[in-house]
Formats: structure tokens, sequence, C-alpha cells
């Protein structure tokens, strides 16, 4: 009985896992901007991978097995948005021609605030690819 | 249905590396490099089920550190400002006042 109970979980986290990681996809190829591509990669990795690894938990051979698979849920739920988080500060920071943005909501912040630009803006363009991309 | 996931997981990781190569911005490279590498790190936690040896969590584990870790230097280095060659400037270094760390490729000269 806690042996169907427990497959019936693991099946139902693993098609709704997978089901977000396919959204993920979908979303990488039609996002129309590169931060909100960022935005859909961490957020449907880390609900659909965190779901799956979940299901593998429940469906894992031994309970030892499956403390071993949630530390690595645990580790997706933590350090995804931590590392989203860093990399979409620096890409912020370095990227000066922001006109390519489709939202900019901390423009219009510092705008409103009349604050300077923020110190670790740098005036090379050499870290991007093409600051200026064409719609694709 | 591990399997299927498993396929399903190798599909998506696919269409990401076609992000990858398109992609126009380095931050679509580099967001894509990070799905990437959170698909394959699930797709090491579903072949440890199938094969049902306990030694693919701990290449997952080791492998979602390195992951973690790679992306947060990246996003340290990115902050920081081209450095110029040796002869010219010798203190000039980190752009947005990083007392630490030595700037990038300084023993390399352009």
């Amino acid at each position: 009985m806690l042996d169907q109970l427990l497959r019936g979980l693991s099946f139902l986290a693993l098609a709704a896992g997978s089901f977000f990681v396919f959204a993920m996809t979908v979303g990488m190829w039609r996002f129309p901007d590169a931060f909100t591509r960022l935005h859909a990669g961490t957020k449907g990795l880390t609900i659909g991978a965190g779901l799956i690894v979940l299901g593998a938990a429940l469906a894992a051979p031994s309970v030892l097995f499956g403390l071993r698979i949630a530390v690595i849920f645990l580790f997706l739920m933590i350090t995804n948005p931590i590392a989203t988080q860093a990399i979409a500060r620096a890409n912020y920071r370095i990227d000066r021609s922001r006109r390519h943005l489709v939202l900019d909501e901390y423009q219009e912040l510092r705008d409103a605030r009349e604050l300077s630009d923020s110190p670790g803006l740098s005036d090379s363009p050499e870290h991007c690819d093409s600051p200026e991309p064409h719609n694709d | 249905m591990i399997a299927l996931v498993l396929v399903l997981l190798c599909l998506c990781s696919l269409a990401c590396l076609g992000r990858v190569l398109r992609g126009p911005t380095l931050l679509d490279r580099i967001a894509a490099g990070d799905a990437i590498g959170m698909m394959l790190v699930v797709a090491l936690v579903l072949l440890s089920l199938l094969m049902e040896r306990a030694i693919f969590l701990d290449i997952a584990l080791v492998y979602g550190l390195l992951l973690f870790a790679d992306l947060l230097v990246i996003a340290r280095a990115l902050e920081e400002k081209v450095p110029s060659p040796p002869e010219s400037d010798r203190d000039g270094g980190a752009g947005d006042g990083h007392s630490g760390g030595a700037p990038l490729g300084e023993g390399s000269a352009p």
C-alpha cells in the first residue's frame, strides 16, 4: 500500500517536473530578451529539476538512497537562485547600452531618484559580444 | 517512466545548446549553459536510479558544486575591468573598487 502510494507520488512529481522543464525550453527559445531568458531558465529549472529530483527520491530503492537524492534537491534549491542573481547583476552592470532591453524598471527607479550610474559599469564594450542584438 | 524523463532532459539540453550557439549576447549563452548544466545534474541523478549505483549521486553533487562556483566566478570576472598591459599601469585593476583579487590575465600580455 505504501509502496503503491510512493510510486504514484513519484510518477506525479516526475510528470510535473518534466512539464516545467519543457516549458523552460520553450521559454528559452521564445522570450524576446536576454534577461527574460535567464529568468525563464532559472524559474523553470528550480521548480522542474526540483520536482524531478523529488520524484526520483520517492522512487529510490532504499531510504538512504532517497536521503542522498534529497541532499541534491536541497543543493539545487539553494544554489540556483544565488547564481542567477549574481549573473544577472553582473550583466546588468556591464551592459552599457540598455536600449535593447524590453523593460527596465531599475533604470526608471534610478531616474526617479536621480542616482548616478553604479560604479561597477565599465566603459569598454569588450565584455559583451554584441550590445545591440539583432531581432531573431 | 524514468527513461522517458531522461530522454526529455537530453532533448531539452540539445534545444538549450541551440540557444548557446545562437544567442546574440553573452547573457544568453550563460543562461543557456547554466540550464544545460542543471539538466545534466538531474540526468545524472536519474541515471543513478536506472543503474542502481550510488556513485552517480556523488558525481552529480560535485558537478553541481563546480557549476555553482563557476557561475559565481564568471559573475565576478565580468565586473572587473579589462586589464591594461603590465608596463603602463601596475595598480589599475578592479573597476568597481574590489580590493582583493588580481586582474584577469595579468601574467599573459596581449
